[in-house]
């Protein structure tokens, strides 16, 4: 018989609440997750509740950002080749 | 019923040199293609300044080196191509004077039969039904597009015959065509819209050390057995997408001193072997790609190595592939499996942190 116990850490966030990086770069996208399990080297503090509608809005808004501006740097740069 | 016999060797024949004129354009006009698409092979021409132009290879070329053109007997279609057309394309792209490509006094040394008041202002190159690049053949330098099928029937396409090490952004790079090995550095590139798709391509190394724009790239690689990508900050949707030969994948993203905890999905479901060091992963529901399974997910799990830095990182899973996969993990849950539960642990001590 094959017997094993794992300890893993689980966050969770809220009613009506994502969570979020709590350290997001600017060219990172944005995740929203209802569950959260934590590697043996992360912390929850890197971790920060936002609520569904902001988050779904930030997702949104940073995506397109993310996608306008590598379509302006592909664009800049096909003028300047 | 002469008269019509008539008619339709006119028109037979005024499609022949419709044909021709469209080919005589620089547009590609296989046997394949019906009349009814020559207006669509028309709209492709190029005009304006700095348009196409071609140039016969002539019979020094072709007699006098057949390395560029040659053992391509096996291939029949495409050596009657080249019997027919004996051009070389280049194709110019707004009049520019700063591009590089096949303005450096040298190239001209080396293939003294180019037109030297012809070969300026171009940023687009076509190299079509050349057999090899000769070395130093290309120095794009900031070309932005090696357009699409305009290096087949190159066996290999490496640094020492393509200088990348200036070019900031790549478009479309290599399109049907044959090509046994990619082994090509951008140390510049920040920006990819596709690279590499639909390539009779065995085996890829690219290595893209400043990257960060959207890579979607290694689509449609029937052929493809290896693939060996640095990119530290690759952003990467549909990778690996119908590469079904694909036998091993080395990704190496561990170099950047920050990752991008950003959409890095492929179709798992081929390789045999697959080594992700550092890796960012996200499958989610950006994604709408059917292919991630549970069994693919414990396959990045069982392969993901810890981070040289140490450091945690983050894969992303769709909510339903989530808590599909965290029910193989529960004990007490009617789909445990204790595989899966050692596999989570064991990916959970490496740093790997799931959202």
């Amino acid at each position: 018989m094959k017997q094993s116990t794992i300890n893993i850490r689980v966050i969770e966030p809220s009613d009506g609440y994502y969570l979020t990086q709590a350290n997001r770069k600017d060219n990172e996208e944005v995740i929203l997750s209802e569950k959260v399990i934590l590697s043996a080297k992360d912390s929850p503090d890197n971790w920060v509740e936002i609520t569904k509608e902001e988050g779904e809005a930030l997702q949104k808004r940073v995506s397109a950002e993310l996608m306008a501006k590598a379509e302006a740097e592909a664009r800049a740069n096909e003028v300047a080749g | 019923m002469a008269k019509i016999q008539e008619n339709i060797a006119r028109i037979q024949q005024a499609k022949a040199d419709i044909k021709e004129a469209i080919i005589a354009k620089g547009v590609e006009v296989t046997d394949d293609v019906r009349i009814d698409g020559y207006a669509e092979k028309i709209g492709e021409i190029q005009q304006g300044g700095g348009g196409q132009f071609a140039v016969d290879f002539g019979e020094e070329i072709v007699n006098g080196n057949p390395s560029f053109i040659g053992a391509l007997q096996d291939d029949i279609d495409y050596y009657n191509q080249i019997q027919e057309e004996r051009r070389l394309y280049a194709e110019g792209k707004g009049g520019r004077s700063d591009s590089q490509i096949l303005t450096d006094p040298a190239f001209h040394e080396k293939i003294p039969w180019w037109p030297k008041g012809m070969a300026i202002n171009f940023n687009v190159l076509k190299c079509r039904n050349l057999y090899e690049l000769p070395k130093g053949y290309v120095n794009p330098g900031n070309f932005y597009n090696i357009g699409a099928s305009w290096f087949n029937h190159l066996d290999k396409i490496t640094d020492e015959e393509i200088d990348c090490s200036a070019t900031t952004n790549i478009g479309y790079f290599l399109n049907r065509g044959s090509c046994r090995l990619v082994d090509l550095s951008f140390p510049s590139v920040t920006s990819v819209s596709s690279v590499l798709v639909y390539t009779l391509v065995k085996e890829i190394s690219l290595r893209f050390d400043s990257f960060s724009g959207v890579l979607s790239c290694c689509n449609y690689l029937p052929t493809l057995k290896r693939a060996n990508i640095y990119a530290p900050n690759a952003t990467s949707i549909n990778m690996f997408r119908d590469c079904d030969s694909l036998e091993y994948v080395f990704i190496d993203m561990s170099s950047a001193e920050s990752v991008s905890p950003t959409v890095f999905l492929y179709n798992l479901t081929a390789p045999k072997e697959i080594y992700l060091k550092g890796l960012m992963c996200s499958v989610s529901s950006q994604s709408r790609n059917k292919k991630i399974t549970i069994e693919s997910i414990k396959y990045i799990l069982d392969n993901c190595q810890a981070r040289a830095d140490g450091a945690a990182y983050t894969l992303t899973l769709h909510a339903n592939v989530k808590a599909a996969f965290m029910a193989k993990c529960t004990e007490g849950d009617e789909n445990y499996d204790a595989e899966y539960a050692a596999t989570l642990a064991a990916a959970n001590t490496k740093g790997l942190t799931i959202a």
